[in-house]
């Protein structure tokens, strides 16, 4: 029996496979610069800082934020909004 | 600044212009160089400079004998960039021998879904069971069903190997010598239709899956 095609045959079957290769390539592959600067004077380490630079796609880097994502993101307001609702009825400010 | 790519400082000049006009700045820090541009703005990642970036990249590939892609969208200042060569010298210096010369082929095999990871049920007591246990994911991870016979067909000219596994897709990641990879696409192609594999081969690209270190 024939396999049903996937969204994934339908691009990889079109000329948006090229695209696909240079997204996957250019946005998710590649050197992440990062760096460590200490900031001395007199011998003394005075600043540290970490250096990094970042992007990719969103699944790299929250491999578990997917569908339900914006679920909870909206749960996240709702209760946010409960707790000022509240604190506003017994007179305070609902933010910390 | 705007980066590019990472090089080797031998033979390169101070500065150079690229196919499409654009006047690029080689930064030198010992042994290991950036290629940025001064060039002021951000690029938002669109499909036409997401084109752009690669074609720029392909164009570096060919001029320098090594090339690290650096991800889309780095900006720095320069005194940060030089502190970033200087700090990462040595994992630079290793990538970059890597790569030489070198370059990546992307296969990408629809519909073959990975098989799952056996769920731990023990957490490991030991060093050793700890580490036999990394072992075996990582040996996990590295399985494309109906793949191997193009695995095979491609062995002589694989330097190295990534696989990766997302949406329904399995992307297989070869280091082979830039010479070869004529050879190594009509081998891929060859072995993939001949074993009924839904494979497409890609490449010679620059070697953006070996770029990532630690």
């Amino acid at each position: 029996m024939p396999r049903q095609k996937s969204d994934a045959d339908a691009v990889l079957d079109s000329s948006e496979a090229s695209l696909l290769d240079i997204v996957d390539n250019v946005l998710n592959k590649g050197v992440v610069l990062s760096g460590d600067l200490t900031i001395a004077l007199a011998q003394v380490d005075l600043i540290y800082a970490r250096l990094s630079v970042l992007l990719c796609a969103a699944d790299r880097v929250l491999p578990h934020e997917d569908t339900d994502f914006m679920e909870r993101h909206h749960a996240r307001r709702k209760r946010r909004r409960q707790v000022r609702l509240r604190a506003t009825r017994f007179g305070g400010t609902g933010r910390k | 600044m705007t980066v590019f790519a990472i090089i080797a400082s031998r033979g390169a000049p101070q500065s150079f212009r690229s196919g499409r006009n654009r006047w690029l700045r080689v930064v030198r820090e010992g042994a290991i160089a950036a290629v940025a541009s001064d060039r002021a703005g951000r690029s938002s990642p669109t499909a036409v400079n997401l084109r752009r970036y690669d074609r720029l990249l392909q164009e570096l590939a060919e001029r320098f004998p090594a090339i690290l892609p650096v991800r889309f969208g780095t900006r720095m200042a320069e005194d940060e960039l030089r502190s970033v060569l200087t700090s990462r010298r040595a994992a630079l210096a290793r990538a970059l021998a890597h790569v030489r010369k070198r370059a990546q082929m992307t296969v990408r095999i629809v519909g073959r879904h990975a098989p799952r990871e056996p769920r731990h049920t023990a957490v490991p007591l030991t060093g050793r069971a700890y580490l036999r246990s990394r072992a075996r994911a990582a040996a996990a991870a590295r399985v494309v069903p109906g793949f191997e016979p193009v695995r095979k067909a491609v062995a002589r000219w694989v330097r190295d190997e990534r696989v990766e596994h997302r949406a329904g897709v399995s992307s297989v990641y070869h280091l082979v010598p830039r010479s070869s990879a004529d050879a190594y696409r009509h081998a891929a192609q060859t072995s993939a239709a001949s074993s009924g594999l839904t494979a497409i081969v890609s490449g010679p690209w620059p070697p953006y899956a070996f770029a990532a270190f630690e």
